[in-house]
């Protein structure tokens, strides 16, 4: 195997320690798509243009796939994106929410009721359909006067602040005997971007209310209201609310609203579903408009404000004032009020000072649009404790623009000493732990190295070890192949030497021995080495081997052939021939 | 003789002295011994003030470890938690292995509403491997393993054949296994880290320059850990993960080289 082949394998490890590290450390995180498209208005005058809105939010990329063919609307080619981008990072987490934004022309050709159907559009890969959409179009939008409508809404809300769209309308008194049909035309219901739809407020048991129909395709109860005298009319009134919570800065925009009312041919009942032939329609217009949302300022944020946004007022209660050390007390805490009770982190007195007299076993959070309860489960330590303390709330009032504290008050219990107590007294006798922090380290620690790295000594001392390796590694192999059998052999010759020299018992054994080690050493056959004049064969080239060294090897190679020919082949003493095999390596062999 | 030359080099890391011969005129030891006493009669500011003293004036990386973790146990006692993960974070880039650390780091992101610094899940503790050794010591493990592959290395260019081939791979495989701490922490080495460190439900807000009616571009939640750019008044701006930049209000994020 050679160096680069090593060093391929070497790098291919590594590569594949990298992927999956970072496969193991990787952790992305995204907020789930959404797509909505909305009509600039319901309803609309033949010959006037309607802008169609598509947004897409918390998508990284998005297209607008083919737009539908509708019979009597034209649709301009989609313009944008436009893009708005916002990143959050909790808890390592990061997530970038990007709004993208189309918007497209509709030029009715027609007069008629029109369905624009689900289109896609496709964001970060996935194909998500809107919902479809109705237009009417109609030669001309009559009776504004005989209409009334008028919609009640904040011009600025707050980050996180719930806010409620409350839609008056209603008609001429003196057209009652001519109207079967009424039919409110709110295109942004249910595509409203940047807020939550909260629950409607409840009608009350008594309230009057009257049916009509919401955008053609669904019913809805309006409660009846008064009726209103204006421009020398008689409205009669009709009220309709929506509860919506903010949910990020910006401008929150309602398109254009109609309410429609008039008399139809063929209709089941009064202000039935889907008119099939209209007699005469009049058509009450509110305007578009926008309510603009505002950040949560920093100035003046308490560190612990938990997200609670309005007007708040707070009542609290404890089931119970006389109780034993440890005894379980349930505290009734009640928040109400135009706020967003449904959305802010109740305060915990386990994190308050006040409360550290009490252990708090929990709490139970029951949430409403008009009230949240939270009961507190608390137990005082001890008999020192003589009421349960405030518990205080941060709030954003919006009107105030300011960061207020709603608390309530402070409730006087009596709590009798353990000694006198029993059940859970007993228990509470016995010492309680709790997770707390280590202890201060007092000692000053005297010396030691430092913590940081010179940041190149490591890696240089890295690529002096593989340069050095490879010169090393070419510079032998210049000699051959160091792992040859030639040159195994040559190395362990003097091993294997000594090895036959122990288990040889005669001068000829001993002398075969010397030959397969000079053999070995020289890279020659065996029987080469026999009978060879040594002397000669050293002076023949120079260098080959030392005189010193040809003579003791001449020696010895005299010594055993002595023996074997005329001693009875008797063994030399083995250190004879090792110190002669020697002093040939020293010799240069 | 390459070995000898390390062996020099691994001898040699500076010893630093622990703490100066005096701050500000006062001894160190009598300022800590103040700080440890004001700590144990509930005064923490005294004990904060010393203890940032000792700090400012520069000390040994083992005793600022040990200031930093103190001092998170102050901000901890007063009930400022994203303060003392800030605090215990600064102590474990300087001692990350030592549990006191851990532990109190860990107590403070939980009472802070953050999650664990170790999960506990495979990325985690990978993590918690490759930064359990200091900087220096990563660089020490990863010249040790060099000292004994280049002997390795040494026999094969020699020796050669297939054992020397296969143990010079395995020694590869060793100085690349000691040599990840190291690559790990150069390659998220940041030059200057702060972490966020404002309330959970609050978060830090980045806006596009430093003012506070500038646009808000980002909302971070606390201990997030990003790097610092520069400063403008009680503003900082800050690197922000996608790579754009942001101010936030100085207050906001704690500086984590101590």
């Amino acid at each position: 195997m050679s160096a680069s082949s090593i060093l391929r394998r070497l790098a291919g490890a590594l590569a594949l320690g990298g992927l999956l590290a970072a496969g193991a450390l990787a952790a992305p995180a995204q907020r789930p798509t959404s797509v909505t498209a909305q009509l600039s208005t319901g309803i609309v005058k033949l010959g006037q243009e309607v802008r169609l809105s598509i947004v897409a939010e918390n998508v990284q990329q998005a297209a607008v796939e083919a737009l539908p063919s509708v019979d009597g609307l034209r649709f301009s080619k989609p313009q944008g994106p436009n893009t708005q981008t916002m990143m959050t990072i909790q808890n390592g987490r990061r997530t970038v929410s990007q709004t993208l934004t189309w918007v497209v022309g509709v030029q009715p050709e027609r007069k008629g009721d029109f369905r624009i159907p689900s289109f896609t559009v496709l964001a970060d890969g996935q194909r998500i359909a809107t919902r479809e959409l109705a237009l009417k179009v109609v030669e001309d939008l009559q009776g504004e006067e005989l209409g009334f409508f008028e919609i009640d809404a904040p011009g600025q809300v707050a980050e996180g602040q719930p806010f409620t769209l409350e839609l008056r309308f209603g008609w001429d008194a003196a057209l009652d005997n001519r109207l079967n049909y009424a039919n409110l035309s709110l295109p942004w219901l249910g595509a409203l971007a940047g807020v939550v739809e909260l629950d409607a407020p409840v009608l009350a048991r008594n309230a009057s209310t009257v049916e009509l129909n919401l955008n053609s395709r669904e019913r809805v109860q309006a409660e009846r209201l008064p009726d209103k005298a204006e421009g020398g009319r008689t409205f009669h009134i009709l009220s309709l609310k929506r509860r919506y919570l903010a949910t990020r800065a910006g401008k929150i925009e309602i398109p254009t609203s109609h309410l429609e009312f008039g008399s139809v041919d063929e209709s089941g009942s009064f202000f039935d579903l889907r008119p099939r032939r209209e007699k005469e329609t009049y058509y009450k217009r509110f305007p578009a408009f926008a309510i603009e949302v505002v950040e949560l300022p920093e100035q003046g944020r308490p560190l612990d404000f938990t997200g609670a946004v309005g007007q708040i007022a707070v009542q609290a209660g404890a089931d119970r004032r006389d109780v034993d050390a440890g005894e379980s007390i349930k505290l009734t805490v009640e928040w109400t009020g135009d706020a967003n009770l449904e959305f802010f982190e109740p305060p915990d007195p386990r994190h308050l000072e006040a409360f550290k007299g009490f252990r708090v076993y929990g709490s139970t959070d029951r949430k409403t649009w008009e009230r949240r309860q939270v009961v507190y489960d608390l137990a005082p330590l001890s008999a020192d404790v003589s009421a349960i303390p405030p518990l205080p709330l941060r709030v954003y009032d919006p009107a105030r623009k300011a960061y207020t504290t709603v608390q309530t008050q402070a409730i006087p219990i009596h709590v009798r000493a353990l000694a006198n107590a029993s059940g859970l007294g007993a228990e509470l006798a016995a010492p309680a732990t709790t997770i707390d922090i280590r202890d201060i380290q007092a000692v000053p620690v005297l010396a030691s190295a430092s913590t940081r790295s010179s940041g190149w000594l490591a890696w240089a001392a890295g690529a002096c070890v593989l340069a050095a390796w490879l010169a090393l590694r070419t510079l032998v192999r210049r000699r051959g192949d160091p792992a040859s059998p030639l040159r195994r052999a040559r190395r362990a010759a003097f091993k294997n030497l000594t090895r036959e020299l122990e288990t040889a018992r005669s001068a000829s054994a001993q002398s075969r021995a010397l030959e397969r080690f000079l053999a070995a050493r020289s890279g020659e056959p065996a029987n080469a080495w026999l009978g060879r004049d040594v002397r000669a064969w050293a002076a023949g080239v120079p260098g080959r081997l030392s005189p010193a060294a040809a003579e003791e090897l001449a020696r010895i190679n005299a010594a055993l052939d002595e023996s074997n020919w005329a001693r009875s082949d008797q063994a030399l003493d083995p250190r004879l021939v090792r110190a002669a095999a020697e002093s040939v390596m020293q010799g240069g062999l | 003789m390459l070995a000898a030359t390390w062996l020099l080099t691994l001898t040699a890391a500076p010893a630093q002295d622990a703490a100066r011969l005096d701050v500000n005129g006062l001894d160190p030891h009598a300022l800590n011994t103040a700080a440890v006493e004001a700590y144990r009669a509930g005064d923490l500011a005294t004990a904060r003030t010393h203890w940032s003293t000792l700090l400012a004036a520069g000390a040994n990386d083992a005793e600022r470890a040990r200031l930093c973790y103190d001092l998170g146990n102050v901000a901890c006692r007063a009930g400022r938690y994203p303060e003392a993960v800030g605090w215990y974070s600064a102590a474990q880039r300087l001692a990350p292995r030592d549990a006191d650390v851990w532990a109190n780091l860990e107590f403070a992101r939980r009472e802070a509403g953050l999650e664990p610094a170790d999960r506990g899940d495979l990325s985690a503790t990978l993590r918690r491997l490759l930064e359990a050794p200091t900087p220096r010591e990563a660089e020490l493990l990863l010249l040790a393993a060099l000292t004994g592959w280049a002997g390795i290395l040494a026999f094969e260019a020699l020796r050669g054949g297939r054992w020397g081939r296969r143990l010079a791979l395995a020694g590869g495989l060793g100085v690349a296994l000691a040599a990840a701490p190291l690559a790990w922490q150069s390659l998220t080495a940041e030059r200057d880290p702060v972490l966020t460190i404002a309330a959970r439900e609050v978060g830090v807000a980045v806006r596009s320059e430093p003012r506070a009616e500038a646009a808000l571009i980002a909302q971070l939640g606390p201990g997030e850990r990003l790097e610092r750019l520069g400063t403008h008044g009680d503003w900082t701006e800050l690197a922000l993960p996608d790579g754009g930049r942001g101010w936030a209000r100085s207050d906001t994020v704690f500086a984590l080289h101590r």
